[in-house]
């Protein structure tokens, strides 16, 4: 299983476009593949310590895709490299070696095409809730006009249309990651990297912040890259898991949830038999991965 | 939905505030009554006491000295408190984002802010002479490298996390300093026009002692040789009041321009008692 780039599905409408289709068909094929595709990426840090220089392995060829308008959820103990596999496919570090492609091309740095939602927010404290939400946009040069609209678009997509003119302090937890959230979108990426978004969230924040993403993904039909420590989380939202263990990094397995969207009803789906067996499932091969 | 209400706090903190202003007044009031009980008993020579000086300080007023001098010691004060400002946060913007920069001149930033500037005065009165320049060139030198210093220690305290932001959304190098560096380092910078306040007041009379004998510093010379120590104080007061006046219009300056910071800081906390309602 390692190593695998997944099952090939072609021909089928992206989720979240019909969903009578999608409701019906298994998750796992409903993606086009090769959105996103990382083949044998490796990475090390050279570690200064105490004046010899070590060399850590963080990844070791790590391959996998992720099909259009899928969700995925990269999980593992902590170690696994999964944030710094992110990281990568973000563009905000380089492989050493393998590629990292989305849409085709081969990333060279940051780009439009990749949004980022990052573990504790991020926001910049000086500006409100929409100037943070339009600071993508301002980097990339849209006009004014269009940048507000665009970033107001999005405040409302995730509920705060209310809250436009507030400083990120004077937000909660939950408010800053949904402000993140939407910066992310507001630059209409083809793919939302998100690293943690929810980890530092009480957990019935957390609940809503999850349905909230669920339904993001249902009205924009986005492919989404998540890492998560939280394995509800991963078997809730994601069409696949790929299951990581560490030293150095490796795809464990890629474990496929067949939960139909829309999973409108995220309180229902934890009593499926398939949400608590796919559960379980990680669980226990994490588990593996500690014992070895 | 939110655990934490904080509804009282912003009466209690207002309530302190007021408590605080009149403890202040108390205490300036008690210092004064001493000091003119005490200064009383003292040779006129050797000390004064607050209601001579008040005497002294109307005589200046009212023949106009008190302000021309004041005239005098502003103007090169105002130039070259502006320029150490306008020299002085470029160049802690660039020491704090630029290694090769921070290498090149770190080190002398660093000892000249710990070097007694006050020695050099004499070299500065040999190259500049004794007119409006060397007054300028004093107050700068005095005032610019706590401007440096704290905008250097400024840009190295933004969050590495703020920058990556700037990355992952395709920033330049000069959009990540105009957007994200140069407004997460505003705070540090005013920190550090607060305390050039203080050395360039100190600058400015410095440079009226060594130099031609005018200004408010020019008073405390004459007044100090002819043991007229009520007139002494005048100019003193005058540079209290100017230097406190200016602390306090910097401190006002920043909650202005960088009003977040003191959400975070707390000041303003009970405003963020505003919560989500999470659905």
């Amino acid at each position: 299983m390692m190593g695998s780039t997944g099952e090939r599905a072609t021909g089928m409408a992206p989720a979240g476009e019909d969903v009578a289709t999608s409701s019906i068909a298994r998750p796992g094929s409903v993606r086009r593949p090769g959105k996103v595709l990382i083949t044998a990426v490796s990475k090390h840090f050279l570690v200064d310590a105490g004046g010899s220089t070590h060399r850590v392995q963080a990844l070791d060829r790590v391959s996998f895709s992720v099909g259009e308008g899928e969700i995925v959820a990269l999980t593992g103990i902590s170690g696994c490299g999964k944030t710094t596999l992110l990281r990568l496919i973000m563009g905000l570090d380089r492989p050493s070696s393998g590629s990292i492609a989305v849409d085709g091309r081969a990333i060279d740095g940051p780009g439009y095409d990749r949004g980022m939602v990052f573990q504790h927010a991020e926001l910049l404290p000086w500006r409100t809730v929409l100037s943070n939400v339009e600071f993508g946009l301002e980097v990339k040069g849209v006009p004014a006009v269009a940048r507000r609209q665009q970033a107001l678009h999005y405040l409302e997509l995730v509920g705060l249309t209310r809250f436009t003119h507030l400083r990120p302090h004077q937000l909660s937890g939950g408010m800053q990651q949904r402000v993140g959230i939407a910066r992310a979108l507001a630059i209409d990426p083809e793919v939302l990297l998100m690293d943690e978004p929810f980890g530092e969230l009480d957990a019935q924040t957390r609940e809503t912040l999850q349905a909230e993403l669920l339904r993001i993904h249902e009205r924009t039909g986005k492919t989404m890259l998540f890492v998560t420590h939280d394995l509800d989380e991963a078997v809730l939202l994601a069409d696949r898991v790929i299951v990581m263990s560490p030293h150095p990094g490796r795809v464990r397995e890629e474990v496929v949830v067949n939960l139909p969207r829309p999973r409108a009803d995220p309180v229902a789906l934890r009593s499926t038999e398939e949400f608590m067996r796919k559960r379980y499932y990680i669980w226990t091969r994490l588990k593996v991965v500690e014992g070895s | 939905m939110t655990l934490e209400e904080q509804p009282l706090q912003p009466r209690r903190r207002r309530g302190w505030h007021l408590t605080n202003r009149y403890i202040t007044l108390a205490s300036l009031a008690v210092i004064l009554i001493v000091w003119e009980i005490l200064g009383r008993q003292l040779p006129a020579a050797l000390a004064s006491y607050p209601s001579a000086i008040a005497q002294a300080f109307w005589q200046l007023l009212m023949d106009g000295e008190l302000a021309s001098a004041f005239i005098a010691s502003i103007q090169p004060f105002i130039a070259g408190y502006l320029l150490s400002a306008l020299i002085g946060i470029p160049l802690g913007l660039l020491l704090g984002r630029d290694r090769t920069v921070e290498a090149a001149l770190g080190v002398y930033v660093t000892a000249g802010y710990a070097v007694p500037l006050v020695a050099l005065v004499p070299l500065f009165v040999l190259w500049f002479g004794l007119g409006f320049l060397v007054k300028v060139v004093i107050i700068f030198t005095m005032a610019v490298f706590p401007i440096i210093i704290n905008t250097w220690a400024g840009v190295q305290a933004v969050p590495s996390a703020l920058v990556e932001v700037g990355t992952a959304f395709v920033a330049s190098p000069a959009a990540i300093m105009r957007k994200i560096i140069v407004p997460a380092t505003i705070p540090h910078v005013m920190t550090g026009l607060r305390l050039a306040i203080g050395r360039a007041v100190v600058g400015m009379v410095v440079a009226e002692f060594f130099t031609a004998i005018g200004g408010l510093g020019g008073i405390v010379i004459r007044a100090g040789n002819n043991y007229d120590m009520a007139v002494l104080f005048v100019p003193i007061i005058v540079l209290m009041l100017l230097g406190y006046g200016l602390t306090v219009l910097v401190g006002k300056l920043e909650r202005r321009i960088a009003p977040w910071q003191s959400g975070i800081t707390g000041q303003d906390r009970w405003r963020s008692a505003l919560r989500e309602e999470e659905r």
